[in-house]
């Protein structure tokens, strides 16, 4: 026998919704099988490393995306007019969440040559509204910056930088520093952590 | 071409740039560099050429994507370096390169740019000599 959803709500019966920290848990659980790559890496900081987090490995698997938009769409203010995300790989992390919120957004593009036919918004955005800027991994948040000032530069208010996977390497204090609120869904210790986890027999037992 | 900007920049000037290199790689040939190091940008490109062409040393290109930098091809263990670019003034630029050059074993003698602050500072290059254009 089958019960649907609303009988088994009606009457009492076994818990159907996953519990939030549970779903947090998992989907890191899943970030990291997705993404985290061991090998001879050089970061951008000149610091070497034996991981990487490939943010295009967890951002373009469907099952992974739509549960990343889903947290971020928890976490999203309630006064915000418009998101932003700035190229290339925000805006798949950008674009479900929009689809997932139904909040409008707006890509924002590295700065590149500064002749001939420029845009660095694609899409609209209008002077005065709120935004939130989605970043998918914040290292010492250049990036993100730079997006934040090309979007207030048009105009509009950036109250506020997510991102999916903060490195702890400098960009949280950057992003406060610069005056924004910085909300990152996961800590890079926490995916390590993880991470460690995943490889410890003793926490795989049932 | 915008011949009236005010920033230098070594592919509005070649003139310049052939000074610009010459006088940079008089600075930088006493640590006699095997390999000129720079990012892979077309004005940092340029003027690492003429340093490199100066020299008689070979250019190497960087690259960053991502947040990972690499050399377009492996240097020799030991090797001496020198990191040429235009300008150094973001906070990762020295720091990428000069890990990439210590990361492959190589040792950094010297950073040179046409112009700007450059801070080595608690990057693989602290304490290496540090040239500008403007005391070449």
């Amino acid at each position: 026998m089958t019960v649907s959803l609303r009988e088994a709500l009606a009457s009492g019966g076994p818990e159907v919704f996953q519990d939030p920290g549970d779903r947090r848990t998992e989907l890191a659980r899943d970030v990291v099988a997705a993404a985290y790559l061991r090998g001879d890496y050089v970061l951008s900081s000149g610091q070497a490393s034996d991981f990487y987090f490939d943010k295009y490995l967890f951002n373009t698997k469907p099952t992974v995306l739509r549960r990343l938009a889903s947290l971020l769409a928890e976490r999203l203010p309630a006064d915000v007019d418009r998101i932003a995300g700035p190229e290339l790989g925000a805006v798949p992390l950008t674009t479900a969440l929009s689809l997932e919120t139904g909040t409008p957004f707006v890509v924002v593009r590295k700065a590149r040559k500064k002749y001939g036919t420029v845009t660095r918004l694609e899409g609209e955005l209008h002077a005065g509204e709120q935004v939130v800027l989605i970043e998918d991994v914040v290292t010492t948040a250049s990036q993100a910056l730079a997006a934040a000032s090309t979007v207030t530069a048009a105009g509009a208010k950036v109250s506020t930088i997510m991102a999916v996977v903060d490195r702890e390497q400098g960009g949280g204090a950057a992003i406060a520093a610069a005056g924004y609120r910085f909300d990152p869904l996961f800590r890079l210790s926490e995916l390590l952590n993880v991470r460690a986890s995943a490889d410890d027999p003793k926490e795989n037992r049932p | 071409m915008n011949s009236t900007s005010a920033t230098p920049s070594s592919l509005r000037d070649p003139k310049r740039t052939e000074r610009v290199g010459a006088a940079l790689a008089e600075r930088l040939r006493p640590h006699e560099p095997a390999f000129v190091v720079c990012w892979d940008t077309s004005e940092d490109v340029v003027l690492a050429h003429v340093v490199a062409r100066e020299l008689g040393a070979d250019l190497l290109l960087a690259n960053e994507i991502e947040g990972i930098v690499a050399l377009e091809y492996a240097l020799p263990d030991g090797a001496t370096v020198v990191l040429v670019a235009e300008s150094l003034d973001s906070p990762t630029a020295v720091a990428g390169l000069a890990g990439v050059v210590d990361h492959a074993k190589a040792r950094v003698a010297a950073v040179a740019t046409a112009h700007g602050r450059v801070e080595v500072a608690g990057t693989k290059a602290e304490g290496v000599a540090v040239v500008t254009a403007e005391e070449a």
